[in-house]
């Protein structure tokens, strides 16, 4: 699996969205995860082909269709469902 | 048919995955209005190409948590400074610039070799890399101020808070530090000091029970009995044991104190003038600034030894010319400050010793209070008692003495002494008029006590200065014709019949030629037979009591 964490510098819900998921993946999920971190303020381009709206958000990038997180991931609970599901037939 | 029913199929398809597309972008969509809404958005994206753009929120919210984080560290009593991946500081807070004692500007830019003085470049990039790598360290580490000052400070570090920022916080810990090593240096020379005055108790009444026979035997034998040799021989060794006795019983604070109110200005310059002729030629004795009306209770007598053998060690210390300055000021013992460990709070006299000399290593001042401890090589130089006397009678006296030393820096004594409020009484002599008649005490005289034995010249010295004379020391006859050059008044010679390079009939016919006028009286254990050159002089043998000393005296000086 990979995905993609857009952030905006050390902004608190971008902060928040990083140790949520950082959280979640140290406690185990099925099969590999690989995850690429960038932020907005760095990078503005890769956000809008990848149709980025806000920060933060969370993209699955593979496998397809690609599935989105908007926000601070909250608890972690939502997260930790959305990484377990069955890719294909799901909606966030 | 079968191409219609393709493209068809093919339309369907179209139309499936756009419908897939918009129900993702629609489920996109209604989670970045659920965010909004929930308030967990910090960015929009604009992609018109004027880039990310913060919400007012997320905007205000951070400058809230750095001005947080801002007070924490300014308002911080540990010292805190961050570092970039090379060590070289780039933040640095108040307590900061407390500890390394320069401004923040002189902080920036530089690294923790350039304030700690026992570490090099190599050790420190070796540690850097270690730290980075672990994530964090903790340790102890020494600040040297620009006025060269040392400090000791705890530190924690913990590496990578941010990119490229490494955080230190660091803690005064010298205050702590030297309290606590005042403690166990106080506590291990108490109990030395316990063990040394109980030894010394038991010790002094078997000397009592020597020298009480000796004397019957002394009276028993025929006084032209070569047996008299012997028994002499015993009392003289139980002499100068009894005055090892007396100077461990002073160690163990079991001397027997007058205290009486002194200026320290008085104390100070008698002790100056008093040690002025016995330093050499090429170390000067300096008498420094003294507060003008503090005083102290202490007996006079007993501090006046105290200093005086902590000058002339400090001249001995020197060896290649030099000063020893004698000075004192006040200060105030508060709550939490390190002498707190080992005085009582309030205002107190600091009497400085200070010499230019050699100084000492760390491991030599330690232990330097120590009975039995010296310095000085050769059995016959010290006995290393001195400092330990000068130790418990200040301790005694409700006050704290302590040394400052480096090797080649010198070395500083301080004695601490409370203050007293008590009137300083304008008669020398009020304080010890113990067992003596008032007829036989001094009334004003100076007296020159000529004695190369110190043993017998200090307990003699002692007597006079209890019988309220003036006394000049001098344990050489050059000491005692130098001392005569520089005073104007001496009213009598007491000197040893029996020293080296020159004889006590030979200095006294000296010093009579400048004044005919001194009265001599000889100390002697030789037998009066050297006498014959100036009959006309008194003798007194030794070991004399201090009864019979005063009385000689008072006959003499009042013929």
């Amino acid at each position: 699996m990979l995905l993609r964490l857009y952030v905006s510098g050390q902004a608190p819900n971008s902060v928040a969205a990083r140790q949520t998921l950082q959280t979640a993946l140290r406690e185990g999920v099925s099969g590999d995860v690989s995850v690429e971190l960038i932020d907005v303020f760095e990078d503005p381009r890769q956000a809008a082909s990848d149709g980025v709206l806000v920060t933060p958000t969370l993209l699955r990038i593979e496998p397809e269709p690609r599935l989105a997180i908007v926000g601070n991931l909250g608890d972690g609970q939502r997260l930790r469902r959305w990484l377990d599901l069955t890719p294909m037939d799901s909606t966030v | 048919m079968e191409d219609e029913l393709k493209r068809t199929h093919a339309e369907l398809e179209r139309t499936r995955a756009e419908l897939r597309r918009a129900r993702s972008e629609l489920a996109t969509t209604k989670e970045t209005l659920r965010a909004l809404i929930a308030g967990e958005i910090d960015a929009a994206i604009d992609d018109s190409g004027t880039g990310p753009t913060l919400l007012q929120t997320a905007q205000e919210e951070l400058r809230s948590r750095e001005g947080q984080l801002r007070a924490v560290f300014e308002g911080a009593l540990e010292a805190m400074l961050i570092a970039d991946d090379q060590g070289y500081y780039l933040e640095a807070n108040p307590a900061a610039e407390e500890l390394f004692g320069v401004p923040r500007e002189e902080i920036l830019g530089k690294r923790p070799t350039d304030f700690g003085p026992d570490m090099d470049d190599d050790a420190f990039e070796r540690s850097w890399r270690a730290f980075l790598e672990e994530g964090r360290t903790e340790g102890t580490f020494t600040v040297r101020r620009p006025n060269g000052e040392l400090r000791t400070a705890e530190f924690r570090a913990k590496a990578h808070i941010s990119p490229g920022r490494n955080l230190s916080v660091l803690r005064d810990r010298t205050d702590a530090l030297s309290m606590e090593h005042r403690l166990v240096e106080s506590n291990r020379l108490e109990s030395l000091g316990r063990l040394a005055g109980g030894v010394a108790h038991d010790f002094n009444n078997m000397l009592s029970v020597i020298v009480s026979f000796g004397t019957f035997l002394q009276e028993e034998i025929p006084k032209d009995d070569e047996k008299q040799e012997f028994v002499k021989e015993i009392l003289d060794g139980a002499q100068r044991a009894s005055y090892l006795v007396q100077q461990l019983l002073a160690f163990g604070r079991r001397q027997l104190l007058s205290p009486r109110p002194v200026l320290v200005r008085t104390l100070l310059r008698d002790v100056v003038r008093m040690t002025a002729s016995l330093t050499r030629e090429d170390v000067s004795v300096v008498l420094g600034p003294r507060p003008e009306s503090a005083a102290v209770e202490v007996d006079a007598t007993q501090m006046e030894q105290v200093l005086v053998n902590l000058v002339l060690n400090a001249r001995d210390a020197i060896s290649e010319g030099g000063a020893v300055t004698v000075d004192a000021e006040l200060l105030t013992v508060t709550e939490g400050s390190p002498l707190a460990a080992v005085l009582a709070l309030g205002p107190h006299a600091v009497l400085r010793i200070a010499d230019d000399g050699d100084g000492m290593d760390e491991v030599t001042a330690s232990r330097i209070f120590e009975p039995f401890f010296s310095t000085k090589e050769g059995g016959g130089k010290g006995t290393g008692l001195g400092l330990a006397t000068a130790y418990g009678i200040v301790k005694q006296s409700g006050g704290h003495i302590d040394v400052e030393s480096a090797p080649g820096h010198g070395s500083t004594f301080r004695i601490y002494l409370p203050l007293t409020e008590k009137p300083v009484s304008q008669s020398l002599d009020a304080q010890s008029v113990r067992m003596v008649r008032p007829e036989t005490r001094a009334q004003g005289e100076v007296v020159l006590l000529v004695e190369d034995e110190d043993a017998v010249r200090r307990p003699t010295a002692h007597t006079l200065r209890q019988l309220g004379y003036e006394v000049l020391e001098a344990a050489t006859p050059g000491e005692a014709l130098l001392i005569a050059e520089q005073v104007d008044t001496i009213h009598l010679l007491l000197s040893d019949m029996v020293m080296p390079r020159m004889s006590g009939a030979r200095l006294a016919e000296r010093l009579l030629e400048g004044r005919p006028e001194l009265k001599v009286l000889f100390i002697s254990g030789y037998a009066s037979d050297d006498l014959d050159e100036l009959p006309e002089h008194a003798f007194l043998a030794k070991p004399f009591k201090p009864k019979v000393l005063a009385q000689t005296l008072r006959d003499l000086l009042d013929d």
